[in-house]
C-alpha cells in the first residue's frame, strides 16, 4: 500500500513538471490523459482493496501448525573458488550445475558431491546457468552479455563444443530452457527478456516492457500455457505472453529491486524476493499481491525463493547468510537454516521436492533435506 | 532523533550511490536506536587494572537489547543479527580484529558514523597504506601490526614503491598531527580543532590547507609534469610530480565495467590532493586533454565548477577566515574554556577511541583473512546503480552524471572548502547529547553533523541541477515519467502510451478477479491434495507416508527412492496416485502418457493424444523444424479431406486453426490442441481412471507394497496401512470427480 501512495505522489508531480511551452495544447491534452490514467489507477487500487476480504492468515486458520520439519544440511559441494552466483537442478533430481564469479561453471553429482564437468568461461561473474530438460546440455552466461550452450559428454573436452546462442546488450542475469533443449529464455540487464532458438541462435521473440534490469525469470511447471514471469530493478513483476511478446499482467508492491521470482507449484501464483527484505506472494487470478512475508529483524535482501512441492513451505535465501523457512499459508517464519558463511545468491527446490539447494558467496553449495 | 530522519531523506541520492544502501540504511536506523540515550544500549566506562576503558558496552547488554527491542525469542537469531551488525562495522570488539559478537561480558564499542560503510565506500589502497604506515610509527603495544597487516603493508609497499615516499609523508603528517593534539597544546588544539578537530586520518591529507602545504613542499616553483600515462587494461592513471618528487595531484580514472562498448560505465574518481591555484588551470586543461581522449561523456562544466569553487575560495578565503575568527571570538568565552578544559586524560581517551574506530574501519574494508568482506557488492547492483534506463530525464540519470562520476570525491572537496564553517552552527543540535552521552558520542555526533551538512550540500546541488534539467527539457521529463511505468508497450507518441495505459487499466478494472478468501481456498485445496507428495512435509517412508515409498535419498544415502521402478519393475503407488489426482501430471509423466495412449488406442481415440503430443513437440521444437512439423501435423490430423487420422475438432476451432495456418508458426495448432486437451480431460481421462489398465497397475503396485511391508520396519502396522492406501485412493477418486472445477482455471489459461 505504501508503494502505491508513493507512486501516486510521484505521478501527481508530473503535471507540475510539464510547464506549457511551445506545445501547450499537446501538453494539456497529455495532462488530461495522465489525470484520467491516474484516476483509473486509484479506482483500480480501491477495487482490488475491496476484494481483500480476509487476510490470508485468517483464511488459513483451520490449518494445523507445521511441525518440526527436520530439514538439515545434507551435502556440501566445495570446489568453487569464487562466489557462487547461480545454480540449477537437472531433471534427473541429483545433478546440479553452478556458476561462479571467477568464471567457472561446474556440473556436480549432488548425491555423491563429485564434480563431473568443469569449464572456465571467458568472463567473470557468470550470473546465470541452467540445465536443459534432457540433462544433456547446460547454458550459462553473465557479464559477457551472451548465453552459451555446452553439450555435456564424457568423451571429449566439452569447452570445445561451447556455442553462443543469445546476445544481449548488457549482462545476462538469468536464463532457463523453455520446456525443451531447443528453446532458451534469457533475461538481461538491458531490461529485456528474449527467447532464442538454440540450434541457430536466432531470436524468436523478445519482450520489451521492463524499465530496469531484469534479474529473474520463471516458467510455470505446467507444460501447457504460454506465459512466463520476469522481475527486476523496476520493482514490478510482469507476466508475458510468449506468443505475442506482450506483457499481459503486471504486479507491483515491492519497495526495491526484485531479485528472484518463482511460480507456486499450482501455476496460478508466484513468490518474489526483493532487496527490501521481504518475500511476497502474488496471485495471477486475483491480479494482486496476496501476502507479504516479512519480519522486523530481517534486514537483508532475499536472493532466492522457492516452494516445496505442495506450496505450503516457502524457502527464502537471504543476504544474511541464512535460509528462512516460511509457512506460506500462515505467513509466519517457521524456522531458520544456518550454515552458509556469506550471502546466499540462489536457492532452488529439487524437481522431486526431496531437497533444497542453496548457492552462496562463501564459495559453497549446500543441499538441505 | 532528527538525525536518522535526515538520513532517510538523503536516501534518494544514496540509492544510486551504494549498491548495499538498503541494508546500510536499515542497520543505521537500528544502530541509531541503540545509541539512544535512554532506550539504547547502556554505554559505560570500565576500569581495568590501571587504566580505564571508555565508552564500551558488553555483548550481553547488546544481545539483551536486541532481544527486547526487536521482539525476538530465539537467542541464535539475535546473536546472528548482532554478528551481522558487527561485521558491517557498526560496532566492534575493542581489542580484536575479528568482527563478531559473543553473548558474554566482552567489551564492544560503537563505530562513529563518520566511518560507517555507507559514508566511505571502497577506500583506496593508498589510504590503507598510509594507515598501516602510520601504525608502524606509533610505539604502542596495542597499535602493533598483526601478522596479516604486516603482510599487507609489505605488499602495498611493493605496489606503491614509486610513491612510497608520498605515502610515508602523509602518514607522518597524520602522526604528527596526532602528537600535537596529544601534547595538549592549546594553540594547536585551536588550530586544528576549528577545521577538523576530530579528523581521523583518512581525509586529512585531502583536506589539508593548501597554503600550509605549499609552504612545506614549495610547490610554487614546481612544474607539472606528466610522469606516466598508464593504460593498464581498464584503468588509466595519470600522475604528476613536482620537481622535488612530491606528488602533487593524482587523478585516477577507472572504468569499472564490462568489456562491451554498448553501455560504458565509468566511475571516475577525482582526487585533488593538493593543487596550488595557479596550477589548477593547467591541471584542468590536462584533465580535459586526457579525458577527451578516453571519455566522451565527461563534461567540461563539471571541471569548471571545481575551478570556480577553488577560485571562489581563494577570493573569499581571507574574508571567511576573518569572519570565522570574529565569530569564534564572539562565540562566547564558554566554548574556549571548554576547549581549555580538555585535559590530557580526556584527550588520551578520545584518541584511544578513535584509534580503535579507525582500526575497526579497516577491519571492515580489509578484513582479517578468513573473514567475510561485507562491503563487497553484487555486480548487478553496481552496474545498475548509476545507469539510467529509459527515463533519461529522471533522478537516475541525474545522479548518475553527478554521483557516478566522482561525485563523492567532488563533494568532499566541496566539503573541504566549507569545512571552515564555524562549528557553533551545529553546536545547538548536538548540545542535548553532549550532556547525556559520553564524550565519544559528542565526537561522533560532530562528525555526523558534518557529514550531514555535506550531504545536504550535495542535495542542494542536485536540486539545482534538477531544476535546470526541468527547464531545459520539461516535455522530455514528462514523457519519461510515463515511459517509466513497466509493462507498457512503448509508442513514439506519449499520448499513445497514455491511451494504451488507460485501455489497459480499464480492462483490468472490468476483469473479474478472485477474492482473497477464494484464492486462499485454492492454495489450501492444492496443499491438502499434494501434502502427501511433498517429501519435506510427509517424509517418504515415515509412518505418515501413505505410499510407504523408499526413504528420502538425501537423508538416508540410498538412491532407491529414485530407482523404485527399476528395482521393482512396476510403477510407484505415489506416481499412480498423482496421475489420478491431476491430468496434467499424467501427461507430464512419459510413462503416464504411454499408458494413456495404450488405453486410448483400445478406445479407438488414440489420435487425440497423439495430435496433442505432436503439437506440444511443435511448440518446443527448434526453428528449423517448424515448417516440417506443421505440414506433418496438418497432413496427419487436420486436413479435412486427406488427413490420415483426423482429430475431431469443432468448426469454430477449425476456422481459427485454418486462419492461423496462413502464417504457420509453432503456435498455429494451439487452439485445436487446447480443444482436444479439454475433450480428453473431461471424457477419456475419467474413463481411463476407471479402466482395467489403470486398476491393474494400482493393484500390482499395491501388492508390491504389501510384499515389501513385512521387510520394512512397519511389520505390525501392515493391515491398517494397506487400508490406509485403499481409503486414500477412495478419497482421491472422490477428489478427482470434483477436480475439473478446481483445475479449470489453469486449463482455461492454456
Amino acid at each position: 500500500m505504501s508503494s502505491n501512495a508513493g507512486e501516486s505522489s510521484s505521478s501527481s508531480k508530473m503535471p507540475d513538471s510539464s510547464q506549457p511551452t511551445t506545445t501547450e495544447k499537446g501538453s494539456e491534452y497529455l495532462e488530461q490523459l495522465a489525470n484520467e490514467a491516474e484516476e483509473l489507477r486509484k479506482k483500480l487500487d480501491q477495487e482490488r482493496h475491496k476484494l481483500n476480504d480476509i487476510p490470508i492468515q485468517q483464511a488459513a486458520e483451520r490449518l494445523d501448525v507445521m511441525g518440526a520439519l527436520g530439514v538439515k544440511q545434507r551435502r556440501i559441494l566445495k570446489g568453487h573458488v569464487g562466489k557462487v552466483l547461480c545454480m540449477d537442478w537437472s531433471l534427473d533430481k541429483r545433478h546440479i550445475v553452478s556458476s561462479s564469479q571467477d568464471g567457472k561453471v561446474i556440473v556436480w553429482d549432488g548425491f555423491t558431491t563429485n564434480k563431473e564437468h568443469a569449464l572456465t568461461m571467458p568472463t567473470t561473474w557468470v550470473m546465470a546457468c541452467a540445465f536443459s530438460p534432457s540433462s544433456q546440455m547446460i547454458a550459462c552466461g553473465g557479464l559477457d552479455n551472451k548465453c552459451s550452450v555446452v553439450p555435456l559428454s564424457f568423451e571429449d573436452d566439452i569447452i570445445q563444443k561451447k556455442r553462443q546462442v543469445a546476445t544481449h546488450t548488457s549482462y545476462m542475469s538469468c536464463c532457463t530452457f523453455l520446456r525443451s533443449d531447443n528453446l532458451i529464455l534469457t533475461g538481461s540487464g538491458d531490461s529485456t527478456c528474449a527467447i532464442w532458438d538454440v540450434e541457430s541462435g536466432q531470436l524468436i521473440q523478445n519482450f520489451h516492457g521492463h524499465t530496469g534490469d531484469v534479474f529473474a525469470i520463471d516458467v510455470p511447471k505446467c507444460d501447457t500455457g504460454n506465459t512466463f514471469i520476469s522481475a527486476g530493478a523496476d520493482k514490478h513483476s510482469l507476466v508475458w505472453d510468449i506468443r505475442s511478446g506482450q506483457c499481459v499482467q503486471s504486479f507491483e508492491g515491492h519497495e526495491a529491486d526484485i531479485n528472484t521470482v518463482r511460480f507456486h507449484p499450482n501455476g496460478d501464483a508466484f513468490a518474489t524476493g526483493s532487496d527490501d527484505a521481504t518475500c511476497r506472494l502474488f496471485d495471477l487470478r486475483a491480479d494482486r499481491q496476496v501476502c507479504v512475508y516479512e519480519k522486523e529483524s530481517i534486514l537483508f535482501p532475499v536472493n532466492g525463493v522457492d516452494f516445496s512441492l505442495s506450496g505450503r513451505i516457502l524457502f527464502a535465501g537471504y543476504g544474511d547468510y541464512r535460509v528462512g523457512v516460511w509457512d506460506s499459508l500462515k505467513c509466519v517464519r517457521h524456522s531458520v537454516l544456518y550454515g552458509h558463511e556469506n550471502r546466499i545468491s540462489c536457492l532452488r527446490t529439487s524437481p522431486d521436492g526431496t531437497a533444497v539447494c542453496s548457492a552462496s558467496w562463501d564459495c559453497t553449495i549446500r543441499i538441505w533435506a | 532523533m532528527a538525525l536518522p530522519r535526515l538520513r532517510v531523506n538523503a536516501s534518494n541520492e544514496e540509492r544510486l550511490v551504494h549498491p548495499n544502501h538498503m541494508v546500510y540504511r536499515k542497520m543505521e536506523m537500528l544502530v541509531n536506536q541503540m545509541l539512544d540515550a535512554e532506550a539504547g544500549v547502556p554505554i559505560k566506562t570500565v576500569k581495568s587494572f590501571l587504566s580505564k576503558v571508555p565508552s564500551v558496552f558488553t555483548g550481553q547488554d547488546l544481545i539483551g537489547w536486541i532481544m527486547k527491542n526487536l521482539d525476538m525469542t530465539d537467542l541464535s537469531d539475535a546473536l546472528h543479527l548482532a554478528h551481522l551488525i558487527a561485521s558491517h562495522g557498526y560496532l566492534f570488539q575493542i581489542d580484536d580484529h575479528v568482527l563478531t559478537v559473543k553473548n558474554d561480558g566482552t567489551f564492544y564499542r560503537f563505530q562513529t558514523p563518520y566511518f560507517w560503510p555507507s559514508n566511505c565506500w571502497d577506500p583506496e589502497n593508498t589510504d590503507y597504506a598510509v594507515y598501516l604506515c602510520k601504525r608502524t610509527m606509533q610505539n604502542k603495544a596495542h597499535l602493533e601490526l598483526e601478522d596479516f597487516e604486516a603482510e599487507n603493508l609489505a605488499k602495498l609497499q611493493k605496489m606503491f614503491s614509486r610513491k612510497w615516499e608520498f605515502v610515508f609523508m602523509q602518514a607522518e603528517a597524520q602522526y604528527k598531527k596526532k602528537l600535537n593534539r596529544n601534547s595538549g597544546e592549546k594553540k594547536n588544539a585551536k588550530k586544528d580543532g576549528g577545521e577538523d578537530g576530530c579528523e581521523c586520518g583518512i581525509e586529512a591529507p585531502r583536506r589539508a590547507n593548501p597554503s600550509k602545504l605549499e609552504k612545506s613542499t614549495g610547490v610554487q616553483e614546481s612544474e607539472i609534469m606528466i610522469m606516466k600515462t598508464l593504460k593498464k587494461g581498464r584503468s588509466i592513471w595519470i600522475e604528476e610530480e613536482s620537481k622535488r618528487g612530491a606528488v602533487l595531484c593524482w587523478i585516477r580514472c577507472e572504468k569499472i565495467g564490462r568489456r562491451s562498448s554498448f553501455h560504458p560505465f565509468f566511475s571516475l574518481r577525482l582526487r585533488l590532493i593538493l593543487i596550488p591555484l595557479d596550477h589548477l588551470i593547467v591541471f584542468i586543461r590536462l584533465i580535459r586533454h586526457c579525458f577527451s581522449l578516453y571519455i566522451h561523456s565527461l563534461k567540461m562544466d563539471k571541471l569548471g565548477k571545481i575551478l570556480s569553487i577553488f577560485s571562489r575560495k581563494s577570493a573569499a578565503d581571507k574574508q571567511k577566515e576573518k569572519e570565522q575568527k570574529k565569530k569564534k571570538k564572539e562565540s562566547t568565552a564558554e566554548e574556549e574554556e571548554k576547549t581549555l578544559r580538555v585535559d590530557k586524560k580526556r584527550d588520551r581517551q578520545e584518541r584511544q577511541i578513535l584509534d580503535s574506530q579507525e582500526r575497526a574501519f579497516w577491519d571492515v574494508h580489509r578484513p582479517v583473512p578468513g573473514c567475510v568482506n561485507t562491503t563487497e557488492v553484487d555486480f548487478r547492483k553496481l552496474s545498475r546503480s548509476g545507469r539510467p534506463k529509459y527515463s533519461s530525464g529522471g533522478h537516475a540519470a541525474l545522479a548518475a552524471s553527478t554521483s557516478g562520476i566522482g561525485c563523492t570525491q567532488y563533494s568532499q572537496s566541496v566539503a573541504a572548502a566549507h569545512a571552515s564553517l564555524p562549528s557553533t552552527s551545529n553546536g545547538s543540535a548536538t548540545s542535548p547529547r553532549k550532556t547525556s552521552r559520553s564524550h565519544q558520542h559528542r565526537v561522533a555526533a560532530n562528525l555526523h553533523q558534518r557529514l550531514l551538512r555535506r550531504r545536504a550540500h550535495q542535495r542542494q546541488r542536485l536540486r539545482l541541477h534538477q531544476r535546470q534539467r526541468l527547464q531545459t527539457s520539461n516535455a522530455g521529463s514528462f514523457r519519461n515519467n510515463y515511459y517509466a511505468r513497466p509493462g507498457l508497450r512503448r509508442c513514439t507518441q506519449v499520448q499513445d502510451t497514455l491511451k494504451l495505459e488507460i485501455v489497459q487499466l480499464n480492462s483490468r478494472l472490468s476483469k473479474n478477479v478472485l477474492r482473497t478468501s477464494k484464492v486462499v481456498e485454492n492454495y489450501l485445496a492444492y496443499y491438502e491434495q499434494r501434502r502427501v507428495f511433498d517429501p519435506l512435509l510427509t517424509p517418504p517412508g515415515s509412518t505418515a507416508d501413505p505410499f510407504q515409498s523408499q526413504p528420502n535419498p538425501w537423508i538416508n544415502d540410498t538412491v532407491d527412492f529414485w530407482q523404485h521402478d527399476k528395482i521393482t519393475g512396476d510403477i510407484q503407488t505415489r506416481r499412480l496416485k498423482l496421475w489420478e489426482d491431476s491430468f496434467e501430471e499424467l501427461l507430464a509423466d512419459s510413462l503416464g502418457r504411454e499408458t494413456l495412449q495404450k488405453f486410448l488406442d483400445k478406445e479407438y481415440s488414440g489420435e487425440n493424444l497423439r495430435f496433442w503430443w505432436e503439437v506440444q513437440k511443435l511448440r518446443k521444437c527448434s526453428s528449423r523444424m517448424v515448417p516440417v512439423m506443421v505440414t506433418e501435423i496438418y497432413n496427419e490430423f487436420i486436413d479435412t479431406n486427406a488427413a490420415t487420422s483426423p482429430v475431431n475438432v469443432d468448426c469454430k476451432v477449425m476456422e481459427v486453426t485454418e486462419d492461423n495456418l496462413k502464417n504457420p508458426n509453432r503456435w498455429s495448432f494451439d487452439e485445436a490442441a487446447d480443444h482436444i486437451y479439454c475433450l480428453m480431460k473431461n471424457d477419456s481421462y475419467q474413463r481411463f481412471l476407471r479402466s482395467e489398465i489403470y486398476k491393474d497397475l494400482v493393484a500390482q503396485s499395491r501388492k508390491k507394497v504389501n510384499q515389501k511391508g513385512p521387510k520394512g520396519f512397519l511389520t505390525g502396522n501392515l493391515p491398517s496401512f494397506s487400508n490406509a492406501v485403499r481409503t486414500n485412493l477412495h478419497v482421491g477418486q472422490q477428489g478427482t470427480s470434483c477436480s475439473p472445477t478446481s483445475n479449470a482455471p489453469s486449463s482455461d489459461k492454456s
